[in-house]
């Protein structure tokens, strides 16, 4: 069967005739690709091309199409030379007007054939001429400079006037101010050129310019800026180079707020991460920080629910904010993030942050499952306050130990507690929980600050466990500035539980707010 | 040609942007197209598929042809590379919907025969790898000799022959 006469069989059996609707299918759809294919390589059409049956005005057309060039000047001169000699018969050349012959009594035909320059040196003798008749000798230097240059030199008013408008002395007073004694500054400045020593005092020729602004210094903090403003060599840069970039990064720096340190450093280390940085941007701009030195943590916090409450499932979403830490001095970050950024944020914002072990296994996490909730949804890591970049000490972070999948949902957060007896369990939810209720998670509106800060304290088993302390402190923090920054909604709000009393900071939100850094 | 015009004369017409030259090159051809098609998929409606592909590329290909061989190979590797295209693609598409066990009326045994013997004689052939079963069938099914398969598979006329040789090892194994 392998054979030659085996494999021969193989010729016997006929192809089937094909149908008629797919033949007829399958010619169309190759015309229509060869339509396609012909307007786009847009060929020209030989009238040799063309068939028997479209001759005639096609042929015609087609050879019209092929000389373009040649139709359009044939078309031209066919319309535009008739056009030129019956003007040239009308108006013979020698009636037509030139600048020699032109009529000079007669000001307006004067006005129109005069050139451009002598139009304005013409103008500027005239102006002269007024002037000289109403310059009076006690003036100021600046009023000097315009008379001497308006009756004598065109091209030093121009350079005066240019250089008033460029410089930051707008009026004569402040030039007078600047030249005290006026002409005798200004003789000294007097430029060569002078035409006309009898229509201007020798004394008013040029203008003092004031010495250009030296690049302002900047701090440390608006480095970024002062490398913008900064001369790239010496004094070599000219002035108006040196104003412009002066005053674009003014507008920068007032339109940015300034952030503290620590403030710095999280978006130092978020702003790998673009959106994130971006999103951070605008919730410390819309929190209208009074200081650049003080961070205001309840209107951080009120900012931090408005976006929360704006964007609240957005991709992108990530809430931070900053708390004073009441034992250290350390910053606490908080970062609240949807699962769906969780590893990206992680890998991202804390490559420096988070030891390698810690790492490697959330980077085998999903980020959308389970355990991506709650290993990521909230960190808690310190900023040195006075460092430019994140510490590598991660204080705690509570949820990149959790592995269980108790919580599919973060909003089922609430109805897990009735079940979840294991301490661990119960303390993760409440990072979860605090964290979804800072993002503003209208689930969690009835499971107060109150309750998951008491959630979170069962959990403390050892009174030496400062990191989960610090979060319970931290929890009963947020939950007095929340009712401080939302007073109508205090009422409704059950009194928290009052802080542990080796934390006496949480007491009163005044005592949160860390001191100038 | 049965209507007095010959391949080469609608192929420059074609090539001169002429439409219904092309149409009427496609239309004598398409039965070619069909056929070869069909012995490489054995399958109606995959031949009527690959045909309407080839169609599509003779729109654009044609111009590129330049009648140094014969217009029934230069079909013959249009044909044959469209349908390693499509079943490349059916076999991506397999790989990715392998968990799905849906067996469709087309994708039935190849209708070519209704013998077992030649059901399984032209699934071996088409089992074997794509050089092999190129060679295979141009010489065989379409009864080609060595050197006009060569010219079609772009390659030497031994080569071929290894190919046909080495087939029929495979085919001793398999059948």
């Amino acid at each position: 069967m392998t054979d030659d006469a085996g494999l021969a069989r193989l010729s016997r059996d006929v192809p089937p005739r094909p149908r008629a609707v797919a033949r007829a299918r399958a010619v169309e759809a190759g015309l229509a690709a060869f339509n396609a294919s012909a307007e786009k390589t847009a060929p020209a059409r030989s009238p040799r091309s063309l068939s028997a049956g479209e001759g005639g005005w096609r042929r015609l057309l087609a050879v019209l199409d092929q000389n373009r060039g040649l139709v359009a000047a044939g078309a031209i001169a066919v319309v535009a030379l008739p056009m030129t000699f019956s003007i040239l018969e009308e108006n013979p050349p020698s009636r037509l007007p030139t600048i020699e012959s032109a009529p000079t009594d007669k000001p307006a035909a004067r006005e129109e054939t005069l050139s451009a320059p002598r139009k304005i040196a013409e103008a500027r003798a005239s102006r002269a001429e007024e002037n000289r008749v109403a310059v009076v000798p006690d003036v100021s230097g600046a009023s000097d400079v315009r008379d001497a240059a308006d009756a004598n030199d065109a091209e030093v008013f121009e350079r005066t006037s240019r250089i008033r408008r460029r410089s930051s002395t707008p009026d004569a007073d402040t030039l007078r101010r600047a030249t005290h004694s006026g002409r005798d500054r200004i003789a000294t400045a007097r430029p060569p050129a002078q035409t006309d020593p009898a229509a201007s005092p020798p004394e008013a020729a040029a203008v003092p310019l004031p010495a250009p602004t030296p690049p302002p210094r900047f701090g440390a903090q608006n480095d970024r800026f002062a490398r913008v403003a900064r001369p790239k060599s010496g004094s070599g840069q000219h002035p108006r180079a040196v104003r412009r970039s002066h005053e674009a990064s003014t507008t920068r720096a007032q339109a940015t707020p300034r952030l503290a340190a620590d403030q710095s450093a999280a978006i130092v280390t978020l702003r790998q991460d673009r959106l994130a940085y971006r999103r951070l941007r605008a919730t410390i701009q819309a929190g209208n920080l009074p200081s650049p030195n003080q961070i205001d943590t309840a209107a951080l916090v009120s900012a931090l629910a408005r976006t929360a409450a704006d964007t609240p499932r957005a991709p992108g979403g990530i809430t931070l904010t900053r708390l004073s830490s009441p034992w250290d001095g350390d910053g606490i970050m908080i970062i609240a993030a949807p699962p769906t950024l969780a590893g990206t944020m992680w890998r991202a914002s804390l490559t420096n942050a988070v030891p390698a072990q810690e790492r490697a296994s959330n980077r085998q996490k999903s980020a959308s499952g389970a355990d991506a909730i709650n290993t990521a949804i909230a960190i808690l890591f310190t900023a040195q306050p006075s460092a430019r970049e994140v510490s590598r000490t991660v204080v705690l972070t509570p949820l990149s130990q959790t592995r269980a999948p108790a919580t599919p949902r973060v909003i089922d957060a609430p109805r897990a507690l009735e079940t979840a007896r294991d301490p661990e369990q119960r303390f993760r939810l409440a990072v979860v929980a605090y964290a979804e209720k800072l993002r503003g998670n209208a689930d969690l509106a009835s499971f107060r600050w109150g309750q998951i800060a008491d959630l979170a304290d069962e959990a403390v088993s050892d009174p030496q466990d400062r990191e989960r302390s610090a979060f319970v402190n931290l929890v009963r923090i947020t939950g007095a500035l929340a009712r401080l920054s939302k007073p109508s909604a205090a009422t409704s709000q059950s009194p928290s539980p009052s802080p542990r009393p080796s934390r006496p900071a949480a007491s009163t939100p005044s005592q949160q707010r860390p001191a100038a850094q | 040609m049965e209507d007095g015009q010959s391949d080469a004369w609608l192929i420059e017409r074609a090539q001169a942007g002429d439409a219904p030259a092309f149409a009427r090159l496609l239309e004598r051809h398409y039965d070619f197209i069909h056929g070869v098609a069909w012995r490489w998929s054995g399958s109606v409606a995959d031949a009527e598929d690959i045909a309407q592909e080839v169609a599509i590329k003779l729109a654009t290909a044609l111009k590129g042809f330049r009648g140094d061989a014969a217009l029934r190979s230069w079909l013959y590797r249009l044909t044959l590379n469209a349908t390693r295209d499509r079943q490349r693609a059916e076999a991506r598409r397999e790989t990715q919907i392998a968990q799905l066990a849906f067996v469709h009326e087309e994708s039935a045994p190849a209708d070519q025969s209704t013998g077992l013997e030649a059901q399984d004689l032209w699934a071996a052939v088409r089992a074997l790898p794509a050089r092999q079963r190129d060679a295979v069938l141009l010489v065989y099914a379409e009864e080609l000799s060595h050197a006009e398969a060569a010219e079609i598979m772009g390659c030497a006329e031994t080569t071929v022959s290894w190919n046909i040789h080495a087939a029929k090892k495979k085919l001793r194994v398999t059948v």
